[in-house]
């Protein structure tokens, strides 16, 4: 088993591309055909409720300067593309930044306001409709540089076995996608559709909700969203993720 | 989440014409049966009752249970056979109420 | 891999307690379920077999959300309203659809379904004539499944 480990590490290990790579298939592939159309109908998949609502979000005015997102940025179309780079390093504050962390950032410094809550409605709502620009582009994070030691403790994160169950990411997500847990198929735990539509959830939630899922599933310490740690974790995601097409908003199961 | 809907309306027709009307409405749709991770009872919270009014005759009136989903999602269909406002009515257990209005254009055969 | 599956076992274990609102029911019941269902919308009266038609997917992945259609068969005068019954949810009353002309007498929605079960569409007629029409959907990720998980 270690040595099955080790070779996965290297397979991980070799230089990325912006293609998929084999074992890479995004969790659209393991949905039946109702739920495919559903995703697919872009009037009827419940994630643009929160598209429509990220629209309006994007013109409200809001906090001490009295701005919208609009009258710095125009609309929310000219995001295109943001999402599939993210997290990206920040050399100035020297650690990852996903899209959360931007939004909250520009909410609190540019607009003067409290920045909206991680998974509070509003927030999945802005981080959808911006995510939802770049839909059908590859992801292609960045993980040299200045961001090389963040990805490694990333790729860290998802080898290390955690919680009472003693898993790690990989013993679901590579060792066992396909594997039938419960009546649900473990997938290759790609994040090309966040944030996406849980059927469990009856709601939205995004790549950091689905990590933290995951990590109570097998019963381990929680991890806040906005932790290197987290933050590390979802690089690696988003690099072993890299050449799929950014589905947001997608349904799962 | 603030009710708020997404709605597809028909705009023309003509005379004689079957048209559809698809809706889709954020509402949790809280069945009072689940509990949180505390072991408590999440009180029911559910949108009861949608309703359409078309060129002033009520066509649909929709008795919704705990056992439509969240978000509902509701499709029907009907001839248009005249010019008419379209009113769509939801209403909740909480005295919320959403309404979407639209304009039917028909025209003869 | 056996300490896998040992751990496999462990997680079905717990997620299985988020069935306990939702328990299995014997068949027997189930009929008695559905009948406290239909006497709550139409007292004395019981549907005859037929007259609407029900569409949805035999085999569901998820119960919170299950695409369906109902309507009433074409051969038949249009029905004043049409209702849906799912006898293993905690309410099994799903929902009823009163239509009138110029609507047609066809609808559809999503529901959940809280396990495997009969799913039961009813039309009813002005004249008080009632049509039933079941349909047997399994449902491999009941709804109410994710009790557990509900604070993340
Ligand atoms: C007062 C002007 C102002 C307002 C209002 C504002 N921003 Fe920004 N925002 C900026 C500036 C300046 C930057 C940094 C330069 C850049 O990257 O465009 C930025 C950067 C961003 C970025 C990173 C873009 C990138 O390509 O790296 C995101 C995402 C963002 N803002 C989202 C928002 C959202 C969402 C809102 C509304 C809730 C908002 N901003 C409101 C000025 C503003
Ligand atoms: C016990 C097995 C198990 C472990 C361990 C596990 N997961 Fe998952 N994971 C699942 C299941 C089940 C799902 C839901 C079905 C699916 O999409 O695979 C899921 C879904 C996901 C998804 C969403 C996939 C999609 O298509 O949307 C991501 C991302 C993910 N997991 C990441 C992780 C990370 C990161 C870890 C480690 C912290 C982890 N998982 C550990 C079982 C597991």
């Amino acid at each position: 088993m270690r040595r099955a480990l080790l070779l996965l590490w290297l397979l991980l290990a070799l230089p990325g591309h912006a293609e998929p790579r084999a074992g890479q298939i995004s969790g659209y592939h393991l949905l039946g055909e109702e739920l495919q159309a559903l995703q697919d109908d872009d009037f009827a998949n419940p994630g643009m409720l929160w598209v429509d609502r990220g629209q309006r979000a994007w013109d409200a005015a809001a906090g001490a300067s009295g701005t919208s997102c609009r009258d710095c940025h125009g609309g929310p179309e000219r995001m295109q593309g943001l999402a599939t780079q993210l997290p990206r390093w920040n050399s100035d504050q020297e650690r990852l930044e996903n899209l959360e962390g931007l939004i909250r950032n520009c909410r609190s410094a540019r607009q003067q306001a409290e920045p909206p809550a991680y998974e509070s409605d509003e927030m999945l709502a802005l981080t959808t409709v911006i995510a939802h620009q770049s839909r059908g582009l590859p992801l292609a994070v960045a993980v040299d540089g200045p961001a090389a030691d963040a990805f490694a403790a990333g790729r860290d994160a998802f080898a290390r076995r955690r919680g009472q169950l003693d898993l790690s990411c990989a013993d679901c997500h590579d060792r066992h996608a396909g594997a039938r847990l419960r009546g649900e198929t473990i997938s290759a735990g790609m994040i090309n559709g966040f944030p996406l539509y849980r059927l469990t959830w009856e709601g939205m939630g995004s790549r950091q909700r689905m990590i933290r899922w995951c990590n109570e599933a097998v019963r381990a310490e929680p991890l806040q969203p906005d932790t290197a740690k987290a933050l590390a974790l979802e690089l690696f995601l988003a690099w072993r993720s890299r050449g799929l097409e950014l589905e947001s908003p997608a349904i799962r199961r | 989440m603030t009710l708020s809907a997404r709605v597809r309306l028909p705009q023309q027709a003509r005379s004689g014409e079957v048209v559809e009307i698809r809706t889709l409405v954020s509402h949790p749709m809280e069945t009072g049966f689940r509990v949180d991770s505390f072991g408590r009872r999440i009180p029911r919270r559910i949108l009861t009752r949608f309703s359409c009014r078309y060129a002033e005759r009520l066509i649909i009136d929709m008795e919704l249970r705990p056992g439509i989903s969240a978000n509902p999602y509701l499709a029907f269909r009907f001839v248009a056979d005249r010019s008419g406002e379209i009113e769509l009515r939801w209403q909740g257990d909480q005295g919320e109420e959403l309404v979407e209005r639209g304009h039917l254009e028909v025209t003869p055969a | 891999m056996t300490a896998f599956l040992r751990r496999r076992s462990l997680l079905q274990g717990l997620a299985g307690g988020a069935f306990v609102l939702v328990a299995p029911r014997a068949l027997a019941d189930l009929g008695s379920r559905l009948d406290a269902a239909l006497a709550e919308r139409f007292g004395e009266r019981r549907p005859e077999q037929g007259g609407v038609e029900l569409e949805l997917s035999r085999l569901v992945e998820n119960g919170n959300s299950v695409a369906v259609t109902v309507r009433a068969s074409p051969d038949e005068p249009t029905p004043a309203a049409l209702h849906l019954f799912m006898p293993r949810n905690p309410e099994p009353w799903g929902t009823s659809f009163q239509v009138a002309p110029p609507a047609l007498a066809e609808f559809s929605t999503r529901i959940r379904l809280a396990g495997t079960q009969d799913v039961m569409a009813v039309a009813e007629w002005a004249d008080g004539r009632l049509g039933a029409t079941a349909v047997s959907v399994m449902v491999t990720l009941g709804a109410c499944a994710d009790d557990l998980y509900l604070e993340f």
